[in-house]
């Protein structure tokens, strides 16, 4: 059906946009899927989005080697396939991987630890796309970078591919302990705080014997860089949490782990290796929906758990030999 | 006299909803209080005056009712009060026009999801309101944050609130629906420039866009100003 007006002329790609498609993900689930057969799962299920890769988080951990950006066939596939949005995951800092997500259609990128780094110095600038990018923190620092970047939404880190629900929860308090102490600090605090969050964008410094007058970044000049985080740290103090939609993710695997994550102030959830690795994927899927969406009735949450079978193998966060919440700055 | 308006909270932007109420209200000054439906077990007997339907993913929000039968509690309860003043966006606009489950539509007219493309293809746009009569605005009071009782913190908009034409609305269209064979009992309210963006039947409003996503209330006072006439 042909449109009675030209949507070329029409205004893209606004912040408003970015973050408005983010507020319609709220209260839902994003699965990982690595075929068309898992997205329709997924999709049945009442998944919010479907995130498109080719190896979920744990057979990531297992397999080791570069873990890259999906083929452009795969992601297609599952875009093909699905009514709902799809997302996919481009390495930290590979801006030409996350160019290559948008030409696809991808409705969201994931700047993911899950992937190898391809910048050691700086993350992707999310401002000059069109699509909106969700990113991973572990703090309220890496948060407060990530969104003056341009990311329209946050993720907690958690430590994915674990079924290890320790990581997700222990972001999720640290961010919120830090906003509570950003809300009571002085003014001195303040500019310790912001000096602080600032550091990161000159970690390119401490690899050179030089001692570089840095002054631009991809993201601006570092005063540029110093005006955007004040900005969001304004938003910050004035709403008591972040201003953008922030959902929980890394080592979410049952029911209760969604609703602990929910019942902790998060938007929503995402679910990576927890779906497809547990015994019966339909009804893991099914049932971390139902709690996510009814994590204040402990009924209800009960009920999602007795549905779902044997949960996926969890792995000790100790023993781990990679820690992907390290992996970005 | 407190009007109470019923929001659905099967998933997506539904926080900004009960700001975007509570706000018109005060611009009213009337009273409100925003109704959160969460199961289909009580609406029967809340005794609503207006219902919104927000947007998010239409798929997910029926799936996610088929496990505790809400929309179909919405709906049965749509059709004991056949006049009962509905705001539906986006996602909430293709329930209105396509309830499933065999029941006929609140709207006469078909819509065609995701139809202008993906997230790319997400527009913004100054739509024109025409023959739709919006209350003025008396107060310019700003709420403050309304936060249903264990719920999540709403998100403020941050955004220039321009002031505009009384005829135009700055219109957010995300993944949007488009309204198709509008039958003739249908008022065709809303445009981007030619092509109609939001529709009106008897006291029922569906939007393609999103009014919830701006600090611009005149849709959500439209709602209020319906379920106050209710009374």
């Amino acid at each position: 059906m042909e449109n009675k007006f030209d949507l070329g002329s029409m205004n893209h790609g606004t912040e408003l946009l970015k973050r408005g498609f983010a507020r319609m993900q709220q209260g839902g689930v994003v699965m990982d899927v690595v075929n068309a057969e898992q997205a329709h799962i997924a999709e049945d299920a009442g998944a919010c989005s479907v995130m498109a890769l080719e190896r979920v988080p744990a057979d990531i951990r297992k397999d080791g080697g570069v873990a890259r950006m999906s083929h452009p066939d795969l992601i297609k596939e599952i875009i093909e396939t699905t009514s709902i949005p799809v997302m996919a995951k481009a390495r930290i800092g590979h801006s030409e991987e996350a160019r290559v997500l948008e030409e696809l259609g991808v409705d969201m990128v994931d700047e993911s630890e899950v992937l190898t780094p391809a910048d050691l110095y700086y993350h992707i600038p999310k401002n000059d796309f069109e699509i909106p990018f969700v990113c991973g923190a572990t703090s309220l620092g890496e948060a407060v970078r990530r969104i003056s970047e341009g990311a329209a939404m946050i993720r907690t880190k958690g430590e994915a591919g674990t079924g290890n629900v320790v990581s997700a929860v222990k972001h999720a308090r640290i961010i919120q302990e830090e906003i509570s102490y950003l809300q009571r600090a002085t003014d001195e605090e303040m500019d310790y705080i912001k000096n602080k969050i600032m550091d990161p964008f000159q970690r390119i410094n401490d690899w050179s014997e030089l001692n570089l007058q840095i002054e631009n970044t991809p993201f601006g000049s570092l005063g540029e860089c110093y005006k955007n985080i004040s900005n969001v740290i304004t938003d910050i103090q004035k709403l008591g949490r972040l201003p953008v939609v922030t959902f929980s993710a890394g080592g979410i695997a049952t029911p209760a782990d969604a609703a602990l994550m929910m019942n902790m102030g998060m938007d929503g959830i995402f679910v990576g290796s927890g779906i497809f690795k547990s015994e019966n994927p339909t009804q893991t899927a099914e049932a971390i929906v139902y709690a996510t969406h009814h994590f204040d009735e402990p009924s209800k949450v009960t009920e999602a758990s007795t549905m779902v079978g044997e949960a996926m193998q969890g792995l000790e966060i100790e023993t781990l030999d990679v820690k992907l919440e390290n992996r970005g700055w | 006299m407190v009007i109470r308006i019923g929001l659905a909270m099967l998933q997506g932007a539904r926080h900004e909803h009960v700001e975007a109420l509570y706000n018109a209200a005060l611009e009213l000054e009337v009273k409100i209080e925003v109704i959160p439906l969460r199961s289909g077990n009580n609406i029967s007997d809340s005794k609503l005056d207006g219902i919104v339907l927000p947007g998010g993913e239409s798929t997910t929000m029926r799936k996610a009712s088929e496990s505790h039968g809400l929309l179909s509690s919405i709906f049965d309860y749509i059709d004991e009060n056949p006049l009962m003043p509905i705001l539906g966006t986006c996602a909430g606009a293709i329930l209105l026009l396509d309830p499933g489950s065999g029941r006929s539509s609140y709207i006469d007219a078909e819509v065609d999801r995701n139809a202008y493309g993906r997230q790319r293809d997400s527009f913004q746009s100054l739509l024109k309101i025409k023959n739709l009569s919006i209350p003025s605005a008396i107060s310019e009071g700003i709420a403050k944050e309304q936060i249903l009782e264990g719920d999540h913190l709403p998100l403020s908009v941050n955004q220039d609130s321009k002031k505009m034409g009384d005829d135009e609305f700055q219109g957010i269209f995300i993944r949007a629906p488009k309204f198709t064979n509008v039958n003739s009992d249908v008022e065709k309210v809303v445009f981007n420039q030619e092509e109609v963006v939001g529709l009106f039947q008897k006291n029922k409003l569906a939007l393609s866009f999103h009014p919830e996503l701006t600090t611009d209330y005149r849709f959500h006072r439209w709602l209020i100003s319906k379920a106050f006439e209710k009374n």
